[in-house]
């Protein structure tokens, strides 16, 4: 039966992710028209100072919006983990928010903060100004297009770390005397550093490969995602773009593989406990 | 100062946890709490310590009311069964805790921190991370947290519970040795017999709620209030006349002596320092008797028992049996 | 045994009404945009009259097409495409092309298709100014008149056309509005000129459909094809077209065979019927300029922006095929980037 389930999962992955990767970076190491394997497209891409500098600007962008959403997600998630009133209507919505595509979710935010939108047309009825009209395609207006799905992703990652704190301890440091602001400080926050901080690059890693919201409202900024398309759509440089997938498919495993370190699984942690006991 | 329990009722929706309980806990005294499980005694304890508040009742501290003070105010220290050791500060980071929050400096903490570890014969300890420390351990640095900021009443919630019988034994000596040390009062909640035995110097037993009765250990044991408390702290034996006796309290009895009762012997159980035997008296009641020396008494065959004769006594004077009705 | 048959009975009757495609056969065509010159109402007459249904959505946009025919040429998966001619030329040169000359092959003009038949023109579109009469309305603005006007300060922030990276018509554009504005074959500089100040006045590039943007008000000012302009305004959208004074940038689109395709026979007959009176009247119902001029009807004809009194520079297609790609490349890094007109042209030899 064991081998049966192994031999399904090792199927899907293979066709599923396998595949797909093996043959981009197959494309990556071609050029179309030349026979051979050779390496100038990534010579091609790490070399220059356009696709260099939008990778920095896209990563520095996804890791500030990713810090200022996990923040942000906070006070959320401790009430979503604490089952305050509410709560788990604020969790469904939360995960709900998983279901809209990129693109979805760049028109969502335009129907917002567009020329036309919500916000502006508040703004021009209430105020006859029209200071508001276009803000979406500012970077501000990206960041809180961002902002808008990494905020529930982190809420939800963090809910379960809080979830998984002893309310004990919590207990422990109200009876010897801590206020609520020292609680949060010097018991909680140090605590939930570490899943924080996994969180933030979960978050981080998940907005380096999120495309359709960039493609739709971003316009200050040239998102490497988006480049990507454009190489491929555009250009039909089908190589050059491979190798720019690649480079972003590593980077992503990076930040993914640095956020296991900080925080691995709840079982890790106990294993230790049961270790020393 | 004595901490005192006036009237203390608690009820969750329409069950009534504990009902009008009073106590009082002076300092140097080791209570033990005493009862089975829902008996209410961890409800009393957190009580005592601010996490539950009572549906009626008040708490003083001294001749201080502080049922209103919220749980960060009111100065005790508690064990928890789990520890609840913070996992991110070093022993040092935990022992320190309440003085850290209390803003004492960072010298007069250090110095207090050796002070405790010392105390609870953890010295040195102080850069240890809590991952690295054996249970026995972790309690002491527990107890010495909960006692860092000098704390009117010392609460610990089944502090042996969690523990294997070989080092619960062990660990039950050197808390004794520990308790015996202090001069504030100190609650303990248990449902262990030998525990409350040997750490208390006062038990009290807990029933539904109320107290059964409170008391020296041997005082307790041997003269229960009633046939519930009897039972809560021991193995207790219906005689003919409504009368209860122990196991021990049982002895065979010679050819030429009165047997105070007949029973039918069902099981003989090896125990190391007594053989125990079991069976049913002739109206079908159970009989426990622990005896020295089972003299090959097997299951199936009727033994003759009488009550045992404590040293110093004549021969024929019996002894009392512990309850009469 | 009667009740059986009686179900399946009812069952392929219920399918035929629910969905009548089900019971048609599919000609895979790349870029068949439903609401694009009309290809839906062309899609449903083909298949009305043949049973055979020309594949709606599928790799929308020229340049994806294109992308997509190269990447499976070991093993074709579409009969043909409908793409710019732009991009048909790159489609020859990248081999994904079959030669085959339609009925009616004689009816296009001499320019606007490929002599051995890789491609040929079906219909051509102008590029012109749209305009949503409400929001200029509420604005008291009124329309603007040229491409100059689009520069001016009244007009900031309210225009937007699409990405010439994203869009067949819109890379049509950029090549065009440079001759429009008075540049040459080797110097591109004013239509460069034109692009950097339009984007500094706020204006922006859109990688979506702009049509939908201007019905809806979202964006005031467009430059579009006229036709896309025009099925909006027929929809019930507050919309008119204006001819810019400057002149005006003409598309052309139309069709190839893929090299090795499937269904072959189909395809072609397919072909043959696109340049067709029925075709070719439904493409002008659509707005667009079919090649069959005959095709249009008065009503259309009226509905039409006139442009014969402007400037139409004529479209060389392998000249704007051979460009395209490094003005594609000067475009991103002028416009998006902020780079210099003068030094990026000339590093690209478009700079006279």
């Amino acid at each position: 039966m064991r081998i049966a389930i192994l031999a399904i999962l090792a199927a899907t992955l293979g066709l599923g992710l396998g595949l797909p990767v093996v043959f981009v970076l197959a494309a990556s190491l071609h050029i179309d028209g030349q026979p051979g394997l050779t390496l100038e497209n990534y010579a091609d891409v790490l070399s220059s100072g356009y696709f260099m500098g939008a990778f920095g600007a896209t990563l520095l962008f996804c890791s500030v919006t990713a810090a200022a959403g996990t923040l942000l997600a906070l006070p959320c998630a401790w009430w979503i983990a604490r089952g305050r009133t509410g709560a788990r209507l604020l969790r469904v919505l939360c995960q709900v928010n998983f279901a809209f595509s990129g693109v979805v979710y760049g028109m969502l935010v335009v129907t917002l903060l567009g020329n036309a939108g919500v916000l502006a047309l508040a703004e021009a009825w209430l105020l006859g100004t029209d200071a508001t009209r276009g803000y979406v395609y500012t970077t501000g207006g990206l960041a809180i297009g961002y902002l808008g799905f990494q905020s529930p992703r982190a809420a939800i990652l963090i809910a379960q770390a809080v979830e998984r704190l002893d309310p004990q301890v919590l207990a422990a440091a109200r009876v010897l005397g801590a206020t609520s602001r020292q609680l949060a400080f010097l018991v909680l926050l140090p605590q939930l550093a570490r899943p924080v901080a996994a969180t933030f690059l979960a978050v981080a890693t998940m907005s380096m490969a999120s495309f359709g919201t960039a493609l739709l409202i971003a316009r200050s900024i040239e998102i490497f995602p988006v480049l990507i398309f454009r190489e491929f759509i555009g250009f039909g440089e089908i190589g050059r773009a491979a190798a720019m997938g690649v480079l972003l498919a590593v980077c992503c495993i990076a930040l993914e593989m640095a956020a296991r370190r900080l925080a691995p699984g709840a079982d890790a942690s106990v294993a230790r406990m049961e270790r020393n006991r | 100062m004595d901490v005192t329990l006036e009237g203390l009722t608690k009820r969750f929706g329409i069950q009534e946890v504990l009902r009008d309980v009073d106590l009082q806990f002076i300092g140097g005294e080791v209570t033990a709490l005493l009862g089975p499980s829902g008996s209410g005694k961890t409800t009393l304890l957190n009580m005592i310590a601010g996490l539950v508040a009572p549906s009626k009742g008040r708490v003083l501290m001294g001749s201080r009311d502080v049922t209103a003070l919220p749980i960060e105010a009111r100065n005790v220290g508690y064990v928890f069964q789990s520890h609840a050791l913070f996992p991110h500060l070093d022993v040092a980071g935990n022992v320190g805790f309440a003085l850290r929050v209390r803003g004492v400096g960072r010298r007069e903490r250090r110095r207090r921190t050796e002070e405790m570890l010392s105390f609870v014969d953890l010295p040195g300890f102080g850069v240890r991370a809590i991952e690295t420390l054996s249970g026995g351990q972790r309690q002491r640095v527990a107890i010495a947290r909960a006692l860092a900021a000098e704390p009117a009443i010392l609460l610990l919630d089944e502090p042996l519970s969690a523990l294997d019988p070989e080092l619960r034994a062990r660990l039950r000596q050197e808390l004794r040795a520990l308790l015996e040390r202090l001069r504030v009062p100190t609650v303990l909640v248990t449902h262990d017999r030998d525990d409350a035995f040997i750490l208390a110097d006062r038990v009290v037993l807990l029933h539904q709620g109320s107290i059964l009765q409170q008391g020296a250990p041997e005082k307790v044991y041997r003269h229960p209030v009633s046939e519930e408390a009897a039972r809560l702290l021991g193995a207790a034996n219906r005689l003919p006349g409504n009368k209860l006796c122990r196991p021990e309290d049982l002895a065979i009895a010679a050819a030429g002596e009165q047997a105070l009762v007949t029973m039918q012997v069902e099981r003989v159980l090896f125990l190391g320092a007594h053989w125990r035997v079991t069976g049913r008296a002739p109206d079908g009641s159970p009989i426990i008797a622990d005896l020295a020396d089972a003299q090959g008494c097997a299951p199936g065959e009727a033994l003759r028992l009488r009550l045992r004769v404590s040293p110093g006594q004549a021969a024929d004077q019996p002894r009392v049996p512990i309850l009469q009705f | 045994m009667h009740r059986r048959t009686l179900l399946r009975a009812a069952a392929v009757a219920t399918m035929a009404r629910v969905s009548p495609a089900a019971t048609e056969e599919l000609l895979p065509i790349y870029n068949l945009v439903g609401n694009f010159m009309n290809w839906r109402a062309i899609s449903d007459a083909y298949a009305v009259r043949t049973g055979i249904r020309p594949t709606l959505g599928l790799r929308s946009g020229s340049s994806p097409a294109l992308v997509a025919m190269r990447m499976e040429a070991s093993q074709p998966q579409a009969a043909g495409a409908y793409w710019s001619l732009d991009v048909a030329v790159e489609a020859k040169k990248a081999g994904v092309t079959a030669a085959y000359r339609p009925k009616g092959f004689d009816i296009v003009p001499e320019g606007l298709k490929d002599p051995e038949g890789h491609w040929w023109a079906m219909a051509t579109t102008n590029v012109v100014i749209g305009v949503n009469n409400e929001v200029l309305q509420r604005r008291n603005l009124a329309p603007p008149r040229s491409y100059a006007d689009l520069l001016k300060p009244e007009y900031h922030g309210l225009a937007a056309c699409m990405d010439p990276t994203w869009s067949g018509t819109a890379s049509v554009f950029l090549y065009g509005i440079n001759f429009v504005l008075g540049g040459t074959r080797t110097d591109f500089r004013p239509g460069m000129r034109w692009l950097k100040a339009y984007a500094e006045n706020g204006n922006q590039f859109r990688s979506e459909l702009v049509a939908p943007r201007l019905a809806t008000g979202d964006t005031a000012v467009t430059l579009d094809a006229e036709g896309n302009i025009l099925l909006s305004k027929d929809g019930g959208a507050p919309l008119s077209t204006v001819v810019p004074t400057e002149g005006v940038v003409s598309a052309a689109l139309g069709m190839s065979v893929a090299r090795n395709g499937v269904k072959p026979e189909r395809a072609r007959q397919f072909m043959d019927w696109l340049l067709g009176p029925e075709a070719q009247g439904l493409i002008a119902e659509g707005y667009f300029r079919p090649v069959r001029a005959d095709a249009v009807t008065r009503r259309i004809a009226s509905a039409m922006p006139d442009v014969s009194a402007v400037s139409r520079p004529a479209l060389d297609i392998q000249h704007q095929a051979e460009v395209l790609a490094p003005l594609k490349r000067a475009f991103v890094e002028i416009v998006t980037r902020g780079g210099d007109v003068e030094r990026v042209l000339r590093r690209h030899g478009l700079a006279g």
